[in-house]
Formats: C-alpha cells, sequence, structure tokens
C-alpha cells in the first residue's frame, strides 16, 4: 500500500500533472458558474481533451473539473441566487440573503472553506476506506459482479422525482439496450442497421455530450430563465463582493456544523446515487433541527451554519462517491458514470483490481481530489472577483460557443461527421426525454454499466450451465441481490400507492 | 380496475408520462422484432447465453415496466400535462438552433473547421437574437481561429481545410 501511495504521490506531484489539476480546477469553476451546466456538463466537455492523456493525468484533470465544478455552482448560487449545480441549490438558500445584505465576499469565502474542510475529511475517510473495501471486494466472482452491476443500477432511484422511479428504470433499460448495439462479445453484429459508423457501438463521449451538453444548452434556449437569459443584466447582477474575511466568533460557530456535515455528506455520497443533492439537503436539514430556536428563525435569511452545511457536505459527498467508483467499478452518481466510462476508454477497468493492476492511478486520483480543494482555496478564491466576470457573458454567444465546443469535441475523437449528425439526432431526443421529464442520468448509467453486466452474466451462466442458481448460491450474490431488489422495490411500491391514493381522491 | 377506470379518464396524448412510456415500448418493440434478425454463431448455436439472450430480456422487461407505466393511474394533472408544460416555450429559436447544427455537421467536410465553425457561431449569434453583427463576425472569427490556433499549434492536431479552399486555392 505504501509503495502505491508514493507512486501515486510521484504521479500527482508531476510538473504536468499539477498543471492539468490547476487547468482543471479552473475550467471547472468557470463551467460550474454558468447556469444550467454542472460538472456532469463540465467534465464531458473535458473527455475529448483528454482522450490522448495517460489515465492518471485525464483523471487528475477531470477531478479537478469535477471540484472546480461544484465550486463554481455555489459562486453563482451565492452571487446570483442561479445554483450552477443541483447540489448547490441549498447553499442558495441562505447565500444569497447574505450576498443581497453586502456580505456576498464573506459567503464565498465561507462557502470555500466550508468545501475545503468536507473535501479534506472526505479524503481521509477516502484513504481509510477504500484499500479496505477493495480487499474485500478482491474476493467477488463474476456472480457477484453481476449481481453489482444491478445494484449500481439502482442509483437510477435517486434521480427519479418523487413517484417517477418507473420513468428512472425505464430511462436505464434504454440505456442497457443502446449498450447492445455493435458488436457482441463473441464478434456478433447487433442493431447496427449496416451502418458501418455503428459496428464499434454508441460512442460513451457522443452520448454523454448529446444527453448532457447539447440537451441543457437546447434546453435553457428553449425553456429560458430569468437567470439564464442575461445573467448580467440589472435584475440578476450582484452586488459588491464585501469583505472576504471571517471572525474567530464566526469560525467557532460553524465548526461544529462542518464536522458534522462532513461526515453525514461522505456517507451519503458512498451510497449509490445518493450524491452531493442529497447530502447538501439532508445536511441543511439537520442542522435546522439542530439549531436554537432562536438561530432556527436565521436559516433562510443568511445564516452562516445555513451555509457553511450543505457546502460542507456536498464537498464530501463529491469525495464518497468516488468510493464505489474505484472499489466496486460502479458510479454512485451521473458524475462518476461519465468518469467510469473515460477510464475503460483507457482500457482502465475500475474495481479492486483498479488497486493492484494501476496502484498510480489509484492513488494519483486520491491525491489529487485532495490537492484539488488545496487549489481551489489558495487560487480560485482570491481569483473570485475576476471569474465572476464570466456572468457577464450574454447568453446568445455563450451557447452557441457551448454547442460548438460539444461538437467539435466529439469530432476531435473520431473525426467523423457522421458522429456530429449522431450527436445532433441524440441531443434533439433528450430534448424530448428531458421535456417528458424522463431524467437523463439513469439512461448514461444503463449504457455504462451494460456491457459490463452482460459480460458478467454471460459468464456466470455458462458456469453455472444456464442455471439461474447462481444468483443465490454464494451468500454476497445474494446478500447485494435482495438489497438490491428492496431498494427497487420500495420507492416503486411507495411510489404506485400514492398514484393510486391520488387517482382515488 | 383502477388501472382500467385511470387509463380510460385520462387524455393520454397530454400526459408526459404516458407519452414518454409509449415512445420507450414502441422503442421496445421494434429493438424486440431487430433482436430475431440478429445471427446465432454456429459454432457457439447450442450456448446457454447468445447475442440474443440479454436483448431479448431486456425487450421484454421494457414492454412489461411500459405497460405498468401506462396503465397506472394518472399522478396529477399539473404534474404532467405536456400542454402547461410547454407554455413560453421557445420553439422556433431551439429548431433553428438545432438546425445550424445538422448543417454545421453536413457542410464541415466542404467548409473546413475555420469557415464552417465562423458560420455556425455567427448564424448561432443571429438566432439567438444578436443584432451587433460586427461584434458576432469579430467574436466567432476569434472563438474559430483561437480553436484552430490551439488545436493545430498546440496540440498538433490535423484539421482539414475543407473542398471549398481546396477548390479556391486549386490544391
Amino acid at each position: 500500500m505504501l509503495d502505491g501511495i508514493l507512486q501515486g504521490l510521484s504521479t500527482a506531484f508531476l510538473p504536468v500533472n499539477l498543471a492539468l489539476l490547476f487547468v482543471g480546477c479552473f475550467a471547472g469553476t468557470f463551467i460550474g458558474m454558468l447556469p444550467g451546466l454542472g460538472p456532469v456538463s463540465a467534465i464531458a466537455l473535458m473527455i475529448p481533451i483528454t482522450y490522448g492523456f495517460d489515465p492518471s493525468s485525464g483523471m487528475i484533470l477531470m477531478a479537478g473539473v469535477y471540484y472546480g465544478a461544484v465550486f463554481g455552482g455555489s459562486t453563482s448560487a451565492i452571487l446570483i441566487n442561479a445554483p450552477g449545480v443541483s447540489g448547490a441549490v441549498a447553499t442558495a438558500f441562505d447565500g444569497y440573503p447574505m450576498a443581497q445584505r453586502g456580505e456576498a465576499g464573506k459567503a464565498l469565502a465561507l462557502a470555500a472553506y466550508a468545501s475545503f474542510t468536507g473535501g479534506t475529511i472526505g479524503a481521509v475517510f477516502l484513504f481509510a476506506f477504500v484499500p479496505f473495501l477493495a480487499k474485500v471486494s478482491l474476493s467477488f466472482q463474476s456472480a457477484d459482479y453481476f449481481a453489482l452491476m444491478l445494484f449500481g443500477l439502482t442509483a437510477i432511484t435517486a434521480f427519479s422525482g418523487k413517484g417517477q422511479v418507473l420513468k428512472a428504470v425505464l430511462m436505464a433499460l434504454l440505456g442497457l439496450m443502446l449498450a447492445t448495439v455493435g458488436q457482441d462479445p463473441s464478434g456478433i453484429q447487433r442493431f447496427t442497421l449496416g451502418i458501418p459508423d455503428l459496428y464499434d457501438g454508441v460512442s460513451f463521449l457522443l452520448l454523454s455530450m448529446a444527453t448532457f451538453a447539447i440537451a441543457e444548452a437546447l434546453m435553457v434556449v428553449l425553456r429560458p430563465s430569468p437567470s439564464t437569459q442575461e445573467v448580467g443584466s440589472s435584475d440578476t447582477s450582484f452586488q459588491a463582493l464585501g469583505s472576504m474575511k471571517i471572525s474567530k466568533e464566526e469560525i467557532k460557530d460553524v465548526a461544529p456544523t462542518v464536522a458534522r456535515s462532513s461526515v453525514l455528506g461522505f456517507f451519503v455520497g458512498i451510497l449509490p446515487g445518493a450524491g452531493a443533492t442529497i447530502a447538501s439537503f439532508l445536511a441543511y436539514g439537520m442542522e435546522r433541527n439542530l439549531a436554537s430556536v432562536k438561530e432556527k428563525l436565521r436559516f433562510g435569511k443568511g445564516s452562516l451554519r445555513g451555509l457553511a452545511a450543505p457546502e460542507t457536505a456536498n464537498n464530501a459527498a463529491s469525495t464518497g462517491s468516488f468510493v464505489p467508483l474505484l472499489t466496486l467499478g460502479i458510479p454512485g452518481s451521473a458524475t462518476t458514470a461519465i468518469m467510469l466510462g473515460a477510464l475503460l476508454s483507457y482500457g482502465v477497468q475500475p474495481g479492486p483490481r483498479l488497486y493492484i493492476d494501476y496502484p498510480a492511478v489509484f492513488w494519483s486520483v486520491i491525491i489529487s481530489m485532495y490537492l484539488g480543494n488545496i487549489i481551489l482555496l489558495v487560487l480560485n478564491l482570491p481569483l473570485i472577483p475576476y471569474i465572476s466576470k464570466l456572468l457577464d457573458i450574454p447568453r446568445q454567444f455563450l451557447t452557441p460557443i457551448i454547442l460548438f465546443l460539444s461538437l467539435i469535441g466529439v469530432y476531435l475523437v473520431s473525426f467523423n461527421t457522421v458522429d456530429l449528425l449522431m450527436m445532433v439526432i441524440i441531443g434533439v431526443i433528450a430534448v424530448v426525454f428531458r421535456v417528458l421529464n424522463f431524467p437523463l442520468a439513469p439512461l448514461l448509467l444503463g449504457f455504462i454499466l451494460g456491457g459490463m453486466l452482460e459480460e458478467n452474466l454471460r459468464r456466470a451462466l455458462l458456469i453455472s450451465d444456464g442455471s439461474l442458481e447462481f444468483l443465490w448460491q454464494r451468500p454476497i450474490t445474494a446478500t447485494i441481490i435482495v438489497i438490491t431488489i428492496a431498494t427497487l422495490l420500495i420507492p416503486v411500491i411507495s411510489s404506485l400507492k400514492k398514484t393510486k391514493r391520488v387517482a382515488q381522491h | 380496475m383502477v388501472f382500467a377506470d385511470a387509463a380510460s379518464d385520462m387524455n393520454f396524448f397530454d400526459n408526459k408520462d404516458k407519452v414518454g412510456s409509449g415512445i420507450i415500448l414502441l422503442t421496445a418493440l421494434i429493438y424486440l422484432n431487430a433482436t430475431f434478425d440478429i445471427p446465432i454463431n454456429q459454432v457457439l448455436g447450442g450456448e446457454v447465453f447468445t447475442a440474443r439472450t440479454l436483448p431479448i430480456w431486456l425487450s421484454i422487461i421494457t414492454i412489461v415496466v411500459c405497460l405498468i407505466q401506462i396503465f397506472a393511474p394518472a399522478r396529477g394533472a399539473v404534474d404532467e400535462s405536456i400542454a402547461d408544460a410547454i407554455v413560453g416555450f421557445q420553439w422556433k429559436t431551439c429548431v433553428l438552433l438545432t438546425g445550424s447544427m445538422l448543417l454545421y455537421s453536413l457542410t464541415f467536410k466542404f467548409f473546413g473547421f475555420l469557415v464552417g465553425t465562423f458560420l455556425f457561431l455567427f448564424i448561432g449569434f443571429a438566432i439567438l437574437k444578436e443584432k451587433r453583427y460586427r461584434l458576432s463576425a469579430a467574436i466567432s472569427g476569434g472563438v474559430a481561429v483561437f480553436m484552430w490556433v490551439i488545436l493545430t499549434q498546440v496540440f498538433d492536431i490535423y484539421l482539414d481545410s475543407g473542398d471549398l479552399y481546396r477548390l479556391l486555392a486549386g490544391g
């Protein structure tokens, strides 16, 4: 383990990787600040750039972008009440009122310190948990992996709104179907319609760019909101930043909040699908419940604890979401799903073997995530007054540039204009599903897990000679299957009960 | 019974859940039909898991889930109405922008990276109602040239100059 850590340290501290981390944090902050574009879109935009990189450098850049985008989302939430990411919605509850009363600088500084602490505690937990979990999962066989892939798919329940689990399940199934396009493991062409461009299947990059970057930009055009029309217009432009200093008393006041929210955020982040948004809301709710009656009244009106709790929790959860990715090879969120796709495209299979086969990648990613937190605090915070000028760029210039970057990003990987056409078509289909309120993240999750799911199912069935007994023969498999069924059925049953009640009334 | 009543009461084509599920159901049926066109490996024909196995399972599960979703009672008219959801949508702008992306894809080989990108951005700005055409031209040109320099000179990526350039330059 010590060897691995040293390898990771030497990789992470290579000048080129430090530079990539800095660029990633900076670019992520820029993109995350733009309302409508979150970490998922930010990472998707980075994938084409990282194609030529070695896996460690690519993942380091993406980890930087991830943290930068989370931080950027909080910045726009505080300054103009337009959270760039869903995880920053709770940040706006108290951050924006602080900005309105001329304390934007303090709110931004507190958000940065809280994020840093959440990230630090999260990174410590990550160091402790990941090697242990990776060792445990080394005993997994193909049947267990198949069960794990199914469990990974249950993350979709968290992407769906109230009573919409079935819609998320349908989108995941659609993703699984898309994953079967192209050559199967035995070399047979499936669903290619005789089009040579489909022989290798649908490109993961194309799908993620179309469903997130293109669809997101088109939705902003289709359904313009006051916060996304012209962000620099007078009604949404922010006040002067004010002082960024936080007093000792204020630090004492928020310290317990930060500690509690870090632990809560990390463990919520580990759960597949829970992610930063749920963590931030849970932390906000927990702090509000723990607050005195007097303090409770301040929540929603610029409470420091109300701002620190979600900011700490969303960063700790972002770190926690890497645990299932790095140890089990299953993504815990849409963002880590995209990272899983990127790792696979590098020829690196995440999971317990990652820890053994690619120690430099494994440890350098963990170390870089912590370095990313430091960069955000040391470099990005003083640059906020300048970075926030980005919010003045009119939407009519920004949207076509985002579309261009998405299109050219895919073209630069395949140099095939047919991919561009496919991307636009998939983007339009994604917009239709967005309008119909069908979540797109499960589609991507299903697509990414599809290949691995089929491979492990094939192996397990061949070993058991076609019998489904492999599902309950091993205790690990049976346990994961039971948890999977429970995770899926509980919200479906409660959703059906609710709709039945509504229909009866 | 409740399912049947709810299904008969609702306006299928104004319900997001039902229309979305209908689209996926149709896709699953087409997918299932195409599944039977997948050739079976003659050598491994008797295998327990073939190239068709997973697609067939997926189609069946998807069809069942779609039917449950379609025949489940509607949750609430306000949440699910398509007509309500699309009020204020700027269809024309969105369609034009999509059209400009398609045009960019189709004419990329002819115009090449520089001219194609310039035109795409300039048209995109105009579609989004930017009237300052000189500024639009300057930004479009600036972005196109900046990206060209970065990609070709810094990353050493080959970008086709396009048929138009070869036609004009006689190359």
